[in-house]
């Protein structure tokens, strides 16, 4: 007759010592700090402005250089440093993916909570929206946005949100789902509560530990999707990113001159970034994918 | 020869919280047709022992000292394919909640023909035919035997992880709590189905309960634990009828008999010591009403009482008669 | 309020549960539901302890939870102290939750894990909005009553380091913290090892007497329901089957589920009887109970006129009815 109750609250210690223990959350775990040290440290990190065009001791502007010491991973056809871009692009990666990952984790975690407590229409309605935006084509969507609206960092975030929360919200509201049958819910309702008050008492810090988990994947396919518009050419132009780079990279035929300097680099980044997403759920599998209890 | 013999037993759990003694030197023995009951509260050990005993213990437990004889020969020295071999053969064990491990997506049958064929070598044919006649044993109607575990009730279920023990004929069955999750009619009915089986097939049987009213029922004899170690063995109707131990008079005077007068109940206060760290002296002082400083002191010797048929580990054991009078008026 | 009125009543009680629908059962324009409560009436004086006794799966912890208004009936009426439960406004409705309470079966399942002891302890205190100048005296007072006197530091102790015994005082705690009349307790002790259940059986005892509390025992277990209860109901599937003094229904059980009850419970005895208890197989299905007496398949005395008539719940006098065409 002993405890049969897993404590939520002791998710976060769990996090905690599975990042010590588990490869592969370490592994999610150090690129996201690597990549976050960079891009706060950017301006320290690269040697130059992403966007200066460089010139020659000689004075003509040093386009398409290999890497060298003085430009570690070479420069663009118009003479911009490429590690500094690759730096620099650290940076907007990192603030489309935590933005994108911040709307994610409330708009996700507000819906599952509502739609899981209170069931009924608002359940329906509310994971109807969530259909919706999921069974929008990612591509398409972009195309239109882009065509309605000034691309700018921001509306990528908001499109990118839009079309990622639904996920979030699901699996906030199955754990609510399972939530709302807990003993002291019920003794919370005996003792007059207002449902407004258990759902933010008690059912929402027992919540949040997985919604940030699910945050932290969000960020890598942000990154993925910022990078994707930006490399369609329905970015910004004025900030540099990996995606930007990338375009940049593909407009110049960096392929076909052999310049693997320029555009592997952003790809590997990249890659990385959607990588540590997969790792982090990898790693933390059975604080997400909670094995059937008996 | 005893079927089984446990001698000094001593099983630790390590866990990042420290190393839990689970259980500190037991020793029992079990002779062919006798049933055994392990009796005491959450902790005690009782689960931890039965677990031992059929070699599967749980990943991060250690047996630090002992011996188990089975048929005279040391369980712990054989390898794990020698022990598997034994398992479900020689002795057969039904888990905790076994009714809930039923594979949810297999068909009973296929449960059952799963253990006949792989541990039993069976041939198809034998096998199926076994399989009806175990739920004839059982009680189960043989329609059924097609069904998935989810269409059964708990008391049913429960009945399917006797068969499923019993597929291969042990001789040796291990219970662990076999009808605590169950209501009051149906632990009767599985209670009842066990005693017939135990005639029937002449099975010597371990049941591992906190509750001392399924071991009035079903026992032959008992062994009362506490916080890993034994306080008290010896025969049903000498245990339960005259406890030589306090903590035996606690969990028997605890328990409020139908058919008498209501009166009032005598509980025990406190809770068990805890493990990682047992005090040095007997670990029941702390909750004993008759404990003494020697009590607090030293761990109680194992004494050897009526001609060795009982055994008993308490400092005033002699004093037993005195203390049972005493038992209602000691307790707050 | 005069003393003769009821505490609670419930009049012509039925709750059904829907279940899921299958194709067949659409195509056949069929709502398979399971009747978990049907037409009961119960009610339950001042200062009064009622036994709700039954197996798992008769519908008490549902009659149990309407009671509390934590699930809305299908059908009938429940009157506390008078009002109907049903048509209370908010703040009427926060008066009930002061006055009725809940001790839940799960000991380990009551209090929020995250929350320390004591800000479970208060929560009711909160929510009702009891001044803040109460809340220490309320609290030593619940404490005192639980028997937990000796727990120590409160605001720094979680459930997880509670033994299950400590954790259902914590809970009866809490609930006695805003003075009920009314308490009903779910299985208040079958999650607890044996040796543990007497302390809290006996905690339960004491307060009642104490406090003159109100309260329904839900529990398949007799042996509570003699030491806790002064009349008792016996359940079968969502109906009631036989009702009386308790002392007078364990000596004289009318009914052939009660009597199978009884027979069923076990004892410390060694010599007690291994003679079959007079019933035969498990609970029906609930979506599909038997015709006329609910019973009737699994009893040893049924006839004819079991299967055709539904037996009513009938006054035998003493306090006594029964629902069996046989007595």
């Amino acid at each position: 007759m002993s405890a049969g109750t897993e404590p939520s609250y002791g998710l976060t210690k769990k996090i905690l010592r599975l990042t010590g223990r588990d490869p592969f959350a370490l592994a999610g775990i150090s690129i996201y700090v690597v990549f976050a040290l960079t891009a706060l440290l950017a301006n320290v990190i690269a040697p130059h402005d992403p966007m200066e065009i460089l010139f020659l001791p000689d004075g003509n502007v040093a386009m398409n250089q290999r890497p060298s010491p003085s430009y570690w991973l070479g420069t663009t056809s118009l003479g911009r440093d490429v590690f500094s871009q690759l730096v620099f692009g650290a940076r907007s990666a990192l603030m489309v993916g935590l933005s994108a990952a911040l709307v994610v984790v409330v708009v996700g975690t507000l819906v599952g909570l509502f739609s899981g407590y209170f069931g009924g229409w608002v359940d329906n309605v509310l994971m109807r929206i969530g259909d919706i935006a999921l069974s929008i084509p990612f591509l398409p969507f972009i195309i239109v946005l882009a065509a309605f609206v000034k691309p700018n960092v921001w509306n990528v975030v908001i499109g990118v949100s839009a079309l990622l929360w639904p996920n979030t919200g699901r699996i906030v509201r199955s754990q609510v789902l399972s939530l709302r049958e807990r003993s002291y819910v019920e003794a919370a309702k005996v003792s007059g509560a207002s449902h407004l008050n258990i759902l933010f008492t008690h059912i929402a810090p027992n919540v949040l530990p997985i919604s940030f988990l699910y945050g932290s994947i969000v960020v890598g396919w942000a990154i993925f999707t910022e990078a994707s518009i930006s490399f369609l050419g329905f970015g910004p132009s004025d900030t540099v990113s990996w995606g930007f780079m990338l375009q940049d990279a593909f407009v110049s035929q960096a392929l076909s001159r052999g310049a693997y300097y320029w555009f592997i680099p952003s790809g590997v980044c990249i890659m990385l970034m959607v990588s540590a997403g997969f790792f982090i759920s990898r790693g933390y599998e059975e604080l997400l994918f909670p094995k059937l209890r008996d | 020869m005893s079927l089984l013999q446990v001698e000094d037993l001593a099983l630790d759990y390590r866990s990042h919280r420290g190393t839990v003694h689970a259980l500190d030197g037991v020793s029992l023995s079990l002779a062919a047709g006798q049933v055994l009951g392990l009796v005491g509260e959450s902790g005690c050990g009782k689960t931890s022992l039965a677990r031992a005993l059929t070699g599967v213990p749980p990943g991060n437990a250690r047996i630090t000292r002992g011996r188990i004889l089975w048929q005279g020969q040391d369980l712990l020295a054989l390898s794990e394919a020698e022990h598997k071999a034994r398992r479900w053969r020689d002795f057969a064990f039904i888990p905790q909640s076994a009714m809930n491990a039923l594979d949810p997506v297999q068909r009973v049958s296929a449960q059952l023909m799963e253990v006949l064929r792989e541990r039993g070598g069976l041939a198809q044919a034998q096998a199926l035919a076994h399989v009806d006649e175990l739920f004839d044993q059982v009680g189960i109607d043989r329609k059924r035997t097609a069904d998935y575990p989810h269409q059964f009730s708990g008391g049913m279920r429960q009945r399917i992880s006797i068969a499923m023990a019993l597929a291969l004929k042990p001789q040796l069955l291990i219970a662990d709590e076999p009808v605590t999750a169950l209501d009051v009619i149906v632990q009767r009915q599985i209670l009842d189905l066990i005693v017939a089986l135990r005639r029937q097939l002449q099975l010597s049987m371990i049941m591992v309960t906190h509750d001392v009213s399924v071991v009035a029922y079903v026992c032959d004899t008992v062994m009362v634990m506490y916080a890993g170690q034994m306080v008290e063995q010896g025969s049903v109707g000498q245990v339960l009828g005259s406890p030589l131990h306090p903590y035996t008079m606690g969990l028997t005077r605890a328990f409020p008999d139908l058919r008498q007068d209501v009166g009032t109940l005598r509980h025990i206060e406190g809770s068990p010591p805890d493990l990682r760290a047992p005090p040095s002296g007997c670990r029941f002082a702390a909750r004993c009403p008759f404990a003494t400083d020697t009590c607090r002191q030293s761990p109680p010797p194992m004494l050897e009482v009526s001609q060795g048929s009982r055994r008993v580990a308490c400092w005033r054991s002699n004093e037993a008669e005195a203390l049972r009078a005493q038992w209602s008026d000691a307790l707050p | 309020m005069s003393a003769s009125t009821p505490l609670v009543q419930a009049i012509d009680l039925s709750k059904r549960f829907d279940a899921p629908r299958g194709l067949s059962d659409w195509l056949r324009g069929h709502r398979p539901r399971v009747s978990a409560a049907h037409q009961l009436h119960l009610s339950i004086g001042r200062g009064e302890s009622v036994g709700l006794l039954g197996e798992s799966g008769c519908g008490k912890t549902t009659m149990g939870r309407m009671l509390l208004d934590l699930a809305r009936p299908t059908s009938g009426r429940i009157l506390f102290d008078g009002q109907d439960l049903a048509q209370l406004d908010a703040a009427a409705r926060l008066r009930f939750r002061q006055r009725a309470q809940f001790v839940f079966q799960n000991p380990f399942d009551a209090l929020n894990p995250r929350f320390a002891l004591q800000r479970s302890l208060l929560e009711p205190l909160l929510h009702t909005r009891v001044p803040a100048a109460e809340h220490t005296e309320r609290l030593r007072l619940a404490l005192q009553r639980a028997q937990l006197e000796r727990l120590g530091d409160l605001q720094n102790t979680y459930p997880h380091e509670l033994s299950g015994g400590q954790l259902q005082r914590v809970a009866l705690a809490r609930a006695l913290i805003l003075s009920p009349e009314f308490i009903v307790a779910d299985e208040p002790v079958s999650m607890l090892d044996v040796s543990v259940r007497a302390g809290i059986l006996n905690v339960l005892r004491q307060v009642q007497a104490e406090l003159g509390l109100s309260a329904l025992y839900i529990s398949h277990d007799l042996t509570l329901v003699r030491y806790l209860c002064q009349r008792t109901v016996v359940m079968y599937l969502g109906v009631f089957v036989e009702e009386g003094p308790t002392a007078d229904l364990i000596r004289e059980p009318l009914h052939p589920y009660t009597r199978a009850l009884l027979q069923a419970v076990p004892s410390t005895r060694v010599d007690q009887s291994h003679a079959p208890i007079p019933i035969v197989g498990g609970v029906p299905d609930a979506l599909k109970p038997p015709s006329g007496c609910r019973f009737r398949d699994r009893c040893p005395q049924a006839n004819a006129r079991c299967a055709e008539e539904v037996p009513l719940l009938r006054n035998l006098g003493s306090g006594r009815r029964v629902a069996c065409h046989q007595v």
